[in-house]
């Protein structure tokens, strides 16, 4: 048996069997109801399937207190700086917090802490190093009038008035650490709030404005200048990072990003924004184990971050996985997280299980929902979806998440133009979501208007050249029109953004088979059955293709592997029908008895099939008569009577052209995939 | 009556959808200077229309009204920025010939605005547009009876589309611009200076760009100007990679212009990568999926602009194809032609149907390769494999060629399927379908045959002769067919007539103020041709110079596809030059490189060197294994072979090639096949010392190899001939004369001596006319050039 699988297999008939059954596992067509498919993955299985090996730690539980500790340290920093997003995220994760996280001696601990917060925020000179930032006469303001003066421009920041903010600060900042700090921070939050408001100026041509000199790279230039870098505040490095975003110095921002979370782990910002700029999978795990890093699970939940990035979504359950078994149970975050990426590999009912049970525990929550409605809009459950577009719609009118809901709530009652309208609306709410657009695109392909869906799609690429659906739009519908060779080159490109997507290889496999590029499609069908066929067609478009191409034995082997996968699948039972017919005709052909009565038993398992088993039940019966009465001839080959009976038995079947010379046998099967 | 209510269905709306499209074209930016254009036109109008309602007591007369737009003409087309003390100059001139204060009030109104006592206006007062007022009672009545209305501009003038696309981009500048705009021209009034506006206005979509792409208008001018050039002549367009540059800016900043893919991709084309050529071409077509409406009807009822277009469906496949074709990629292009063809046919679309109809016929003339070497070996072999599962679709598709060809006159159908489908591309293609049809019977080997192919070309040029050639597609259809001729004639051995029109073409190639030197493929080609008939005559000193012309006109980093045929050339040529002068080690200097962009020449050539350097067997070996596909090839091969026999002495197997040769030059169409073949038989027969048979056969040949051999044939024959008549013993001296005309200049140092030792026999003592003064000299001169050039002297009968 030739298997180029790197897994040492046994050369028996046991381990075939196995193997076929790890591919079907691989394939997903067999699992457990009610069991997460991903979990039934070995880190090995997977990193083969993708290519990726990253490593896979199983770790200890995680320490509640510790963790509490960092989150509580976390809170108090993004309070105290106005990072109002990861406040919110920080608190989030507390407020869910497993309940015997909420342990007595933790809650000293948060008081303890809480207490030390207070203490540094209100006065400057709480810690003996910031002493040294007390420059000699400068005290000019009384520190009670600096104290108000200071949480004046703190509720400014949270008002969203920054530059006055910044204009207080600047009082201020000489005399407090902190607000040395948060006059940065304002100026940074002030020059973006104005960018983003000219941007709304022309949203069509949003590039131009960004060259010329922006007063990001003004302010840049200034805490260089002051070698804020070197600041022990590391929350300077943080703000420079993301100035660094901003001016479009990628590689400079992930250094920051890095250096920070090196320097102080519980940064979580920081994490994921480094998330966002690494370059790649292996890279970033090789981060994270690194000595110099010390986290306790947010490594973890950045690595899970990047994988969702990376389209490894297997992997990245996973680790979401990892980090429930360790103890963080019932967080939202890291269960939509799962559910986001079940969406994306297509296990929609899993998907669906999971975003209701956040729904149970955090009804108003909209982070993510459009994949639900997404999840509803493919399984078709159009009450479900109808019941949730009604529900956000209430709260969130003008979320983006909710447009799109409402959307897909339009799409499934086929009114494509309403859609199209709301999701033009969420479009405009997150104009760089390049999913908005493929799905736009594939309304106008309802509405049969291939021209506005190939834009659309266009659009899709322009915002993320990187997005797969957005070629295989554009292939299929050039497919759809009626021409492949055409459509080959999207399809290409398409699968270069996702290699392991069986359905992009199956696609693409098709295509070639159109193009009778045989070899090329072959190696598409096997690859995306060896990537795990999630729509299961891989094996049934192969048999077909060898089929079709009169290489009996080749459809025959793929048949076989076909049955074993599929057999107890009931979506598939016409498939599965003439897979049994072809199979019994096939191994009567080349006088496999043995193996063509065992599928002629199968073939009595369907009615239609019935009167095709008894028949080569018969023949068989007369030539191993003939055979019996005959001991001492020569020669048992073919008589004309069983080639006259092979030829009438195939009238039910495409009739395969050759003779086919006894090439298989039982056990000996050539896997050559 | 009061205008038609819009009517508005309830469909998607594409105008807002994909945005505006009239909100993505860029219009003309505004600068100060055109703000005060803007102020001149202004002050010109009210001169001579009036100032609200009360009208002017003066208007314009003709004259007047041409001097000012003189003016008006020049400012607008002007490509940089003008200084206040500037343009205040030539408003004083203007003042100087029309009087009426109008410098004054310029200047007052400019004034105005700089101090702020005014604000910045880019519109006109209504009377403006309506453009027309009775004069008034006390203008005096002139016999001109045009005055009696008047009227400033008109709608469709250049000038005033000018300052619609002015004003649109001041609408639709934001407010932080208008800020802007103001700012700098107030500055522009104060300083009087032209430092300040070197960057008129830096953000946003006012941002400074060269002038030829700051507006939508000069962008899609400039992308196909450049595009043009880039097919056109290479070495006119910018340098590629400044093009690039430019694209990216136009593609970010002009959504509108799409046009820019088209370019690009035509670029990565002349920098061989293929794979950005396709990913550009499928952008620019994908892009143009939707376009603005030609129903203007339409349009005004629905208010929407944009509309579907399944144009780039047919066309697509088309471009794309042909860069697969260009890169080798045969099968891609004919699976992509083909479903051109079927797009087109659904959609009932002629013209894309004839031409993708003849991009299958191109396809596969072009790769089955026998005309011209001009493939790449590798594409050659791929080629012959492939060729039989194309061969039937090929057959189908030949048909409509055929029945195209039949359409003289451009069918109602296809023309009022498209209106911009002008009748000069139908006569385009109607020749070029007539020339492929001919470039097929040349392929057949019919082309000297009696047919209505001589016709289908001459119609087809008279077609194109009648034509506006707008775009030099005639001028390049022209070339082309040149081209071919050139090489058509080469293979049958007619090298001047060759030459001449190679000549003819080079020379008529010249600048004009419409059309730059055409540079294409086919010029490259009759360049060559003009070297290898040089080479043929024996003129190696020009061939040589003409080759360092073209080398410079074609470089290879600008335009590979020429380039390529001149790299050939020019090893064929300096290889045939050096062998003739014995230099074995410089020959196979040149062969380097050609095994793959000329596998035939290389394996005719390696195997003549390896065969004069002693190594007979591998010579065979190598002529034995190459599998050749051309008429002339094969013929070549087994004439090659036979005389690297003849020359080793096997006399059978010699015979049994010159047969195989003899056998392929009775079906061939060339005109100098027959005396090739036959001459070698007589240099066989030489050398098996049957004179008398020889002389009977080369004798028959004397006709033909005046008008069809090149000098080393002619060479060649006359010392056979000069011998035949020696060994029977008759006056071999008129033979001896012709032969050392052929070979003057030292270009065959080798056939010289062969030349002198028959001399110096013929005068021997012993010899026909013996002349013992004659003797010494051949003898003296045999011993000089022996001395220049050693090497032996056999290696005669090429």
């Amino acid at each position: 048996m030739n298997v180029s699988f790197s897994t040492p297999v046994q050369n028996s008939t046991a381990s075939r069997l196995a193997l076929i059954q790890q591919a079907a596992a691989r394939s997903g067509a067999l699992p457990p109801a009610g069991q997460y498919r991903g979990s039934k993955l070995s880190p090995f299985d997977v990193s083969q399937m993708s290519g990726v090996s990253i490593s896979m730690v199983e770790r200890a539980k995680i320490n509640g207190p510790e963790f509490v500790e960092e989150l509580e340290w976390l809170r108090q920093q993004t309070t105290s700086r106005c990072f109002l997003d990861a406040e919110m995220w920080t608190n989030e994760i507390l407020a869910h917090l497993p309940d015997k996280w909420c342990a007595p001696n933790t809650l000293n601990l948060y008081n303890q802490v809480s207490e030390l917060v207070l203490d540094n925020t209100r006065s400057p000179m709480a810690s003996p190093a910031s002493n040294s930032l007390y420059a000699p006469g400068e005290d000019q303001m009384p520190t009670v009038k600096r104290n108000h003066t200071s949480r004046f421009a703190q509720s400014l920041i949270k008002n969203k008035e920054f530059r006055r903010a910044a204009f207080f600060l600047e009082k201020t900042m000489n005399g407090n650490k902190l607000d040395h700090f948060l006059h940065f921070r304002c100026l940074f939050l002030a020059y973006y709030q104005e960018h983003l408001e000219n941007d709304a100026e022309g949203i069509e041509r949003k590039t131009s404005f960004a060259e010329e000199r922006s007063p990001f790279s003004l302010l840049y230039q200034r805490m260089e200048d002051k070698k804020l870098r070197e600041n022990e505040d590391v929350w300077f490095e943080y703000l420079m990072g993301l100035l660094e975003v901003e001016l479009g110095l990628k590689d400079l921002a992930e250094k920051s990003f890095r250096n920070v979370v090196i320097r102080e782990p519980r940064i979580w910002p920081a994490w994921e924004a480094l998330s966002r700029l690494i370059a790649d999978i292996e890279d970033a795990d090789k981060f994270v184990t690194s000595a110099e890093v010390k986290s306790l699970w947010m490594g973890d939940w950045f690595m899970t971050l990047v994988l969702q990035r990376f389209h490894q979504h297997s992997m990245a359950i996973q680790k979401a996985e990892q980090l429930v078994t360790r103890g963080m149970t019932g967080l939202p975050m890291i269960i939509t997280k799962i559910a986001a990426c079940s969406n994306a590999r297509h296990d929609h009912d899993q998907a669906i299980s999971n975003f209701e049970d956040v729904r149970k525990a955090d009804p108003y929550r909209l982070g993510d929902l459009h994949l639900l409605s997404d999840s509803l809009y493919i399984r078709n459950d159009q009450k479900k979806l109808s019941t949730l577009a009604i529900e956000v719609y209430k709260v969130h009118k003008f979320r983006w998440e909710t447009c799109c809901i409402v959307a897909n709530y339009h799409a499934i009652r086929r009114d494509s133009e309403h859609a199209i309208k709301f999701f033009q609306r969420a479009l405009r709410l997150n104009p760089g979501l390049a999913a908005l657009w493929v799905l736009i695109g594939h309304e106008f392909m309802e509405m049969k208007n291939n021209a506005a869906a190939c834009v659309s799609y266009r659009r899709a690429i322009e915002i993320d050249p990187a997005d797969h659906r957005g070629w295989y739009g554009l292939g299929q519908m050039y497919d759809i029109m009626k021409m492949p060779a055409y459509a080959l080159f999207y399809y290409q490109e398409a699968q270069k953004c996702k290699p392991h997507d069986s359905r992009l290889l199956v696609a693409l496999g098709d295509i070639y088979s159109k193009l009778n590029r045989i070899e090329d499609a072959e190696k598409c069908f096997t690859g995306a059955y060896l990537f795990g066929d999630v729509e299961g067609n891989a094996l049934w478009s192969l048999a077909k293709l060898h089929e079709r191409y009169s290489d009996d034995n080749k459809a025959a082997q793929a048949f076989e592997v076909f049955l074993v996968v599929y057999e107890l699948v009931t979506s598939a039972e016409e498939k599965i029908i003439y897979a049994i017919a072809f199979l019994a005709n096939h191994f009567f052909k080349i006088e496999d008895f043995d193996k063509a009565s065992e599928y002629a038993t199968k073939c009595l398992a369907f009615e239609t099939l019935c009167q095709e088993g008894n028949r080569l039940f018969r023949e068989i019966a007369k030539i191993q008569a003939r055979e019996s009465r005959l001991p001492v001839e020569e020669a048992p080959g073919p008589s004309n009577a069983s080639a006259a009976g092979g030829q009438e038995a195939m009238d039910t079947e495409e009739a395969p052209q050759e003779g086919g010379e006894e090439e298989m046998s039982e056990g000996e099967d050539d896997f050559s995939f | 009556m009061p205008p038609k209510k819009a009517q508005t269905r309830r469909i998607v709306s594409l105008d807002s959808l994909f945005g505006h499209t009239l909100l993505n074209i860029t219009g003309e930016p505004v600068t100060p200077t055109k703000i005060a254009i803007f102020q001149l036109i202004r002050t010109l109008f009210h001169a001579h229309f009036g100032v609200g309602a009360v009208p002017s007591l003066k208007p314009f007369d003709k004259d007047e009204k041409t001097r000012v737009f003189t003016v008006l003409y020049g400012l607008i087309i002007m490509k940089s920025e003008i200084s206040y003390d500037d343009f205040r100059c030539i408003v004083r001139i203007l003042n100087d010939g029309l009087g009426r204060s109008i410098y004054y009030r310029f200047v007052t109104s400019m004034e105005k605005l700089a101090h702020g006592e005014d604000q910045i206006e880019m519109l006109f007062e209504d009377a403006f547009y309506t453009a027309k007022r009775p004069n008034h009672e006390k203008v005096l009545k002139r016999e001109d009876s045009w005055l009696d209305e008047l009227t400033f501009m008109n709608s469709n003038s250049f000038l005033y589309i000018w300052i619609k696309r002015v004003m649109m981009q001041y609408t639709r500048t934001s407010q932080n611009g208008t800020f802007e705009i103001a700012e700098k021209f107030q500055k522009w009034i104060i300083s009087g200076t032209l430092e300040i506006i070197s960057h008129p206005i830096l953000s946003g979509i006012n941002r400074a760009l060269p002038t030829e792409i700051d507006c939508s208008i000069r962008a899609r001018h400039w992308c196909a100007a450049q595009l043009r050039l880039v097919q056109l002549c290479p070495t006119k367009a910018m340098s590629y990679f400044q093009i690039l540059d430019w694209c990216d800016t136009i593609h970010r900043r002009h959504h509108d212009v799409v046009d820019v893919h088209l370019l690009r991709a035509a670029i990565f084309v002349q920098l061989k990568n293929s794979s950005d050529a396709v990913k550009s071409l499928k952008q620019f077509f994908d892009m143009s999926m939707l376009e603005i409406t030609e129903n203007s009807k339409h349009a005004l009822e629905t208010l929407k602009l944009m509309s579907p277009s399944q144009v780039a469906l047919r066309f697509g496949p088309i471009l794309q194809g042909r860069v697969h074709r260009i890169f080798g990629e045969r099968q891609i292009a004919s699976a992509l032609f083909a479903e051109s063809i079927q797009q087109s046919q659904v959609n009932v679309d002629d013209m894309c149907n004839r031409i993708a109809n003849m991009e299958v016929t191109i396809n596969s003339i072009y790769m089955s390769g026998p005309l011209l070497q001009r493939l790449s070996g590798e594409t050659f072999a791929a080629g012959k494999k492939e060729e039989e599962s194309v061969e039937n679709e090929r057959r189908v598709q030949q048909n409509s060629v055929h029945a195209a060809v039949d359409l003289n006159v451009p069918t109602l159908r296809s023309l009022q399927k498209n209106f911009r489908e002008d009748y000069e591309l139908h006569a385009f293609l109607v020749s070029m379908c007539k020339f492929l049809l001919c470039i097929q019977d040349m392929m057949d080997g019919k082309f000297f045959k009696h047919n209505s192919t001589a016709d289908y070309v001459s119609v087809g040029f008279h077609r194109l002769r009648l034509l506006l050639d707008m775009n030099n597609k005639g001028f390049v259809l022209q070339a082309f067919a040149n081209a071919i001729m050139t090489s058509g004639l080469i293979q049958s051995g007619m090298y001047h007539q060759a030459k001449r029109v190679a000549e003819t073409m080079i020379v008529s190639n010249c600048d004009a103020p419409n059309s730059p030197i055409l540079e294409t493929e086919s010029h490259a080609v009759a360049g060559v041709n003009l070297v290898y008939s040089l080479a043929a005559v024996g003129d190696y000193e020009k061939a040589q110079k003409t080759i360092d012309i073209l080398k410079n006109r074609f470089p290879e980093n600008i335009n590979w596809m020429a380039a390529r045929h001149v790299d050939i050339c020019s090893k064929i040529v300096n290889f045939e030059r050096n062998f003739l002068l014995n230099k074995y080690s410089e020959c196979s200097r040149h062969l380097a490189g050609l095994e793959t962009s000329a596998p035939l020449e290389f394996v005719l050539r390696k195997s003549l060197l390896l065969a004069a350097t002693g190594k007979l067997a591998e010579a065979v070996l190598l002529l034995g294994t190459y599998e050749c596909g051309d008429v002339r090839g094969s013929m070549r091969i087994h004439m090659q072979m036979a005389t690297i026999h003849t020359a080793y002495g096997q006399f059978e197997t010699a015979e049994i090639q010159i047969q195989e040769a003899g056998k392929v030059a009775v079906n061939a169409h060339f005109l100098d096949a027959n005396l090739l073949v036959v001459r070698r038989v007589g240099s066989l027969m030489l050398g098996r010392f049957m004179a008398r048979e020889a002389y009977q056969v080369l004798h028959a040949l004397s006709a033909k190899i005046e008008h069809f051999g090149s000098f080393i044939e002619k060479a060649i024959y006359h010392v056979s001939m000069a011998r035949c008549l020696r060994l029977m013993h008759k006056d071999p001296r008129v033979h001896l004369k012709q032969c050392k005309a052929q070979i003057i200049g030292n270009k065959w140092p080798a056939m010289e001596k062969l030349l002198l030792t028959e001399l110096t026999i013929l005068h021997h003592s012993g010899g026909l006319y013996p002349d013992e003064q004659k003797e010494m000299k051949a003898k003296e001169r045999f011993g000089k050039i022996e001395a220049d050039f050693p090497g032996p002297c056999t290696w005669m009968f090429i």
